[in-house]
């Protein structure tokens, strides 16, 4: 795996979990991998998602339990 | 008076979920619908769709509930990631050839940024909706999927009928793809 790989998997979370704790203690290192973890999440972070609006829920429980227990609990 | 549910007693909503409990299921409604609702109007930006697909998530729930596990993830986590999970499922139906998210991924403006740092921002985003678009649409998907919305593997395996392991594949070649995409992009 190249140091990019890594650290596209490292800003995916895709690494295994024992590649994952290594990963994270080089990122505390300065370094080619810091370089490249930085260099995705500034990439990457046009992607993060958009503020959620909480909005009130017009569902109401007598229609949620007709659908989960097909009565009208 | 409004009760604040933490952490703790949604976890428990969904143990007693678990043990068949449907008080604990009108509960979680009373506490996380409106929650739980916003997410799927957000993605599925309808509010017929939203509502219908909120009567299929809450039965799913009761369901599922007991696939949470707390030294895993939160339960916030998990009840979002089932709302997620069944908009996508919704929205990749839908969608023909196309990105369960649509040609492009949308955004919207930062009031945080200044003017400059929005026309760069609109500028990033253009290119890496034209390096996504570059991409095998399951594996664009699998991005947005995972970084967008925290899609574990293991669902994102569920859902693409496929292994954790390919997965991670999957991701890990559209990631050298994009890269290779992004860096032409930035040359050019």
């Amino acid at each position: 795996m190249t140091p990019d790989e890594r650290a596209f998997g490292f800003v995916m979370g895709t690494l295994p979990s024992d590649e994952s704790r290594k990963a994270e203690e080089d990122l505390a290192k300065a370094g080619l991998f810091r370089e490249k973890v930085a260099f995705w999440r500034g990439k990457l972070a046009p992607l993060e998602p958009r503020p959620l609006r909480l909005v009130k829920n017009p569902v109401s429980f007598d229609r949620v339990a007709h659908a989960t227990f097909g009565d009208d609990d | 008076m409004t009760t604040e549910y933490l952490e703790h007693d949604i976890a428990a909503l969904l143990r007693r979920i678990c043990g068949r409990d449907r008080s604990a299921l009108k509960q979680l409604h009373k506490a996380r619908g409106d929650r739980l609702y916003s997410i799927l109007l957000h993605m599925l930006e309808d509010k017929d769709s939203a509502e219908l697909a909120y009567l299929e998530l809450m039965p799913r729930i009761w369901r599922e509930a007991k696939s949470f596990d707390p030294t895993v993830c939160s339960s916030e986590h998990w009840l979002q990631t089932r709302a997620r999970l069944l908009a996508i499922e919704i929205l990749r139906e839908d969608c023909g050839d196309q990105p369960f998210y649509g040609k492009n991924i949308g955004w919207d403006a930062d009031p945080h940024l200044n003017a400059s740092e929005q026309q760069l921002r609109h500028y990033q985003v253009g290119r890496l909706n034209l390096a996504l678009r570059g991409l095998p649409v399951r594996a664009a998907e699998m991005i947005v999927a995972r970084f967008v919305y925290e899609i574990s593997l293991e669902d994102l395996a569920s859902l693409y009928n496929s292994t954790v392991s390919a997965v991670r594949k999957d991701i890990a070649t559209a990631g050298s793809n994009l890269r290779d995409t992004l860096m032409e992009a930035q040359a050019a």
